[in-house]
């Protein structure tokens, strides 16, 4: 049961990375738009979707709490700067996107605060995993450290910015699959550079973890090394892939790619800490709440996540194919304001399906 | 050991930020319901004025809900920030109970708020329908499992203690504890009521400029007769709530909120400034022998509440946020009561939407409800106090070992983000509203027509309501 649930948590956290991280990282991509009527084509990306993405984020946080309540107990407040830090900035977009979308093309205050929102909610999530890599110091089962331990002497805004750099590239990888003409040109002019720095970010960070962290990392015996090394494989497949298939169809394949090696970066963590969750010193096991917690949890998800599952892939069969979703109007059909033109482009890729 | 700065200053970060998140979810439930009544009413009449009203009020629910959404996505991390080891000793009980919520509630609305908002011209009437329905359906589920989770706080059930943890031995005690059934009737009658005066109030506020007037008398009667079913339904529940459940699991909260400090005062205090160090209250004013008629439903007026000075005053709560939410919540319940009474009145004189000091009347009552809700969750979590779980776990040991100065910079962002951010949302909300709703499909002068003619010049500012003379 524990197992189950260890991967049903890993498995929330991914999907928040692999959807919220599009989304963060268009965020990111808006503060060097300069054309308003793209910016918006971008946050219309975003409109319909960013609610469901932060919902994995709650599970996971709350699963984290529910199946391992020592974990929860001690990471939040050992990483308790970062989080706020994130909290603010999902706040401040998730707020802004609503905002935008209420209002006319030529709004600039609320894009902006959705632009800036998203990069400090990513730089801090990528501190904040930082942090949680380099080891929490934890006494009796509480946190025991000091305010900035999660600085890791730097290594976490390292981390910061190889997920900045990350994001923007899933966001830009999806939106050359979802918009058409300049802007689509655009993101995939994106894509390379983006994948280019996200390596060697990613490499950097990788050769530098085993001084930055407190934890041990196990890689001697063949069940770390081989998921290891199948991971690092896969990673460098799937970059590589980005990198090659950029502005070319499918136009979804690049941000395929990058989910791929977001998932392998994943599993090359797992390999290396297991079971470590917050490390050094809490663990998988020494964390697990009680058995009747678990067994609820499992039957609980096991009823409602095939359910959720299904309904938000109808949701995104909804919205298929290419932006904007009604040229440029506003919720309810509500055209924009005159002074605002929707986007010049019309629908013509509306019945092109993206994916 | 935490000091005590920091628990003090830990409590005021907990309840601005969840009284400022529940502000939203609380109108949102009821916005969520209302907005499927205006879309089912268009899809079995075919009536443009209820699509009108679909379309004006989910747009105001959907900033509503996207704030909800964000301030609560905050207090998901709370329970550990601050709190680290209250998260260790809850979580297996409550951690649980929470993720239901994501599961059942959260994925179900975000994942049909995207249809209900923009799919309009993707889906069908239909799809429509049901994604308001569900929608709808997530705002109740939500409420329900994050009520269930603060009610086990208040009435423990369906546990054991293993290293002061508590750990789950019977969910269906656990989850039915005796608090939740009582305060989920009570919670969501309030939180229908709140969005009824919210909405009643914006077509009030037509109605008294003359605008949109099909739409606004629709609204204002279908909010006023939701307020009327409603008030006395809720007046009935709380009342019973208070008397049997607070008095049998919890009489500190029920003797706070009454007021009195010694024992034997049959009257019911209306106004008091309770001195707590002195174990007295500076001024204390009540009516003769209402307390025993409210509390215990006796008549002869010689029952009263015991007096605060019966509990050690280490374990008493702290009396006037106690007392003072109470009189809130039930001050303005009453005048609910009292304005939906006359609408009641007014409305068989066939005189309801003409009455211009009764539609002012009503234009004032708009966050009546929001501030009674608030109230009343003052009085049950102030009411709890010292506990953080009520008889088991103290505030005082519930904290995680923090440095004061994040605790006070954390504190000062979110009072300055809030602030920021409710402001940010009455104008957004006064901003549409001034502006009206969308004109009716197929009238003449409107802009909703079909996408592609979005290019149809419209002046400048002028809202695009037809203005009925």
């Amino acid at each position: 049961m524990l197992f189950f649930l260890m991967i049903v948590v890993i498995f929330a956290l991914l999907t928040y990375v692999v959807l919220d991280g599009y989304d963060l990282g268009i965020g990111v991509l808006t503060l060097f738009q300069p054309d308003a009527a793209r910016r918006r084509q971008m946050l219309e990306v975003v409109g319909n979707v960013w609610d469901g993405n932060e919902s994995w984020l709650i599970l996971l946080v709350m699963g984290l709490w529910a199946v391992m309540p020592d974990a929860y107990a001690t990471a939040l407040p050992g990483l308790y700067i970062p989080l706020l830090v994130t909290i603010f900035g999902l706040i401040f977009r998730g707020f802004a996107v609503e905002m935008t979308l209420h209002r006319a093309v030529s709004d600039r205050t609320w894009t902006r605060l959705f632009g800036v929102g998203s990069l400090v909610a990513t730089f801090a999530q990528g501190v904040l995993f930082g942090g949680l890599l380099c080891g929490v110091t934890v006494r009796h089962q509480l946190f025991a450290g000091a305010t900035w331990d999660f600085f890791g002497h730097g290594y976490a805004v390292l981390t910061g910015l190889v997920t900045v750099a990350l994001f923007a590239l899933a966001g830009a990888a999806m939106l050359q699959a979802k918009t058409g003409g300049a802007l689509r040109d655009q993101m995939v002019g994106l894509v390379r550079p983006l994948t280019l720095v996200t390596v060697s970010g990613v490499g950097l960070s990788a050769a530098l973890l085993p001084v930055a962290t407190s934890a041990q990392l196990h890689l001697g015996a063949i069940d770390r090394w081989l998921p290891f090394g199948y991971a690092v494989l896969v990673a460098a497949g799937g970059f590589w892939t980005a990198y090659r298939r950029a502005g070319r169809t499918p136009d979804l394949l690049p941000f395929l790619a990058v989910t791929a090696a977001e998932i392998a970066g994943l599993v090359a963590l797992v390999a290396l800490y297991y079971p470590q969750i917050v490390p050094p010193s809490v663990t998988l096991y020494s964390s697990a709440a009680s058995r009747d917690t678990l067994a609820f949890l499992v039957i609980a998800i096991c009823v409602f996540v095939p359910g959720t599952i299904a309904y938000h892939a109808y949701s995104n069969w909804v919205f298929r194919g290419r932006q904007p979703l009604d040229d440029g109007a506003v919720p309810g059909g509500r055209p924009a304001a005159p002074s605002a033109v929707p986007s010049p482009r019309p629908a013509e890729g509306g019945n092109r399906h993206g994916n | 050991m935490t000091s005590q700065t920091f628990i003090d200053l830990s409590r005021w970060q907990f309840a601005t930020t969840a009284a400022f998140h529940m502000t939203f979810p609380a109108l949102s439930v009821g916005l969520a319901i209302f907005v499927a009544i205006c879309y089912g009413a268009y899809y079995k009449t075919g009536n443009p004025v209820y699509l009108q009203m679909f379309r004006f009020w989910r747009s105001i629910f959907a900033i509503g809900f996207a704030l909800g959404i964000v301030s609560g996505i905050v207090l998901t991390f709370e329970l550990g920030l601050n709190w680290g080891n209250y998260a260790r000793a809850v979580g297996p009980i409550l951690g649980p109970m929470i993720c239901m919520e994501a599961l059942m509630a959260f994925f179900l609305e975000a994942g049909f708020f995207g249809i209900l908002v923009w799919g309009e011209g993707r889906v069908s009437k239909r799809v429509t329908m049901v994604s308001a329905c569900m929608v709808a359906l997530g705002a109740l589920l939500s409420t329900a499992w994050i009520l269930d989770a603060n009610s086990w706080m208040q009435t423990p059930a369906g546990y054991r203690e293993v290293n002061g943890q508590f750990q789950p031995v019977n969910w269906l005690h656990a989850i039915f504890n005796p608090a939740f059934n009582w305060r989920f009737p009570h919670m969501v009658l309030a939180v229908l009521i709140a969005a009824a005066w919210f909405i009643a109030a914006i077509g009030a506020y037509y109605l008294l400029r003359r605008r949109a007037l099909p739409l606004a008398r629709k609204t204002l009667s279908i909010a006023l007769l939701a307020a009327a079913i409603l008030l006395p339904i809720q007046l009935n529940v709380g009342d019973n709530m208070a008397s049997y459940m607070t008095l049998v699991y919890q009489p500190d909260k029920l003797i706070a909120a009454e007021g009195n400090f010694n024992n034997g005062n049959t009257g019911w205090v209306w106004f008091a400034v309770p001195d707590q160090a002195q174990q007295r209250n500076y001024v204390q004013l009540s009516i003769p022998y209402a307390e025993s008629v409210f509390d215990y439903h006796n008549f002869s007026g010689d029952e009263s509440t015991p007096g605060l000075k019966t509990i050690p005053q280490s374990l008493q709560p702290t009396v006037a946020p106690v007392f003072w939410g109470f009189r809130i919540m039930i001050y303005g319940a009453w005048a609910m009561f009292a304005v939906a009474f006359i609408g009641v009145i007014l409305r068989l004189r066939r005189r309801l939407y003409t009455e211009r000091w009764f539609l002012r009347l009503v234009l004032w009552m708009l966050p009546v409800g929001v501030i009674s809700t608030i109230g009343g969750w003052v009085v049950s979590e102030s009411g709890r106090q010292p506990w953080l779980v009520y008889g088991k776990l103290l505030v005082n040991s519930s904290a995680s070992s923090l440095s004061t100065g994040e605790l006070i910079a954390s504190l000062a962002a979110f009072w300055i983000v809030y602030l920021a951010l409710i402001t940010a949302w009455i104008r957004q909300v006064v901003r549409e509203v001034r502006r009206g709703p969308d004109a009716l499909p197929g009238q003449e002068g409107t802009q909703a027509a079909a996408p592609g003619a979005s290019g149809a010049p419209a002046p400048a500012g002028l809202p695009v309501t037809p203005v009925e003379a």
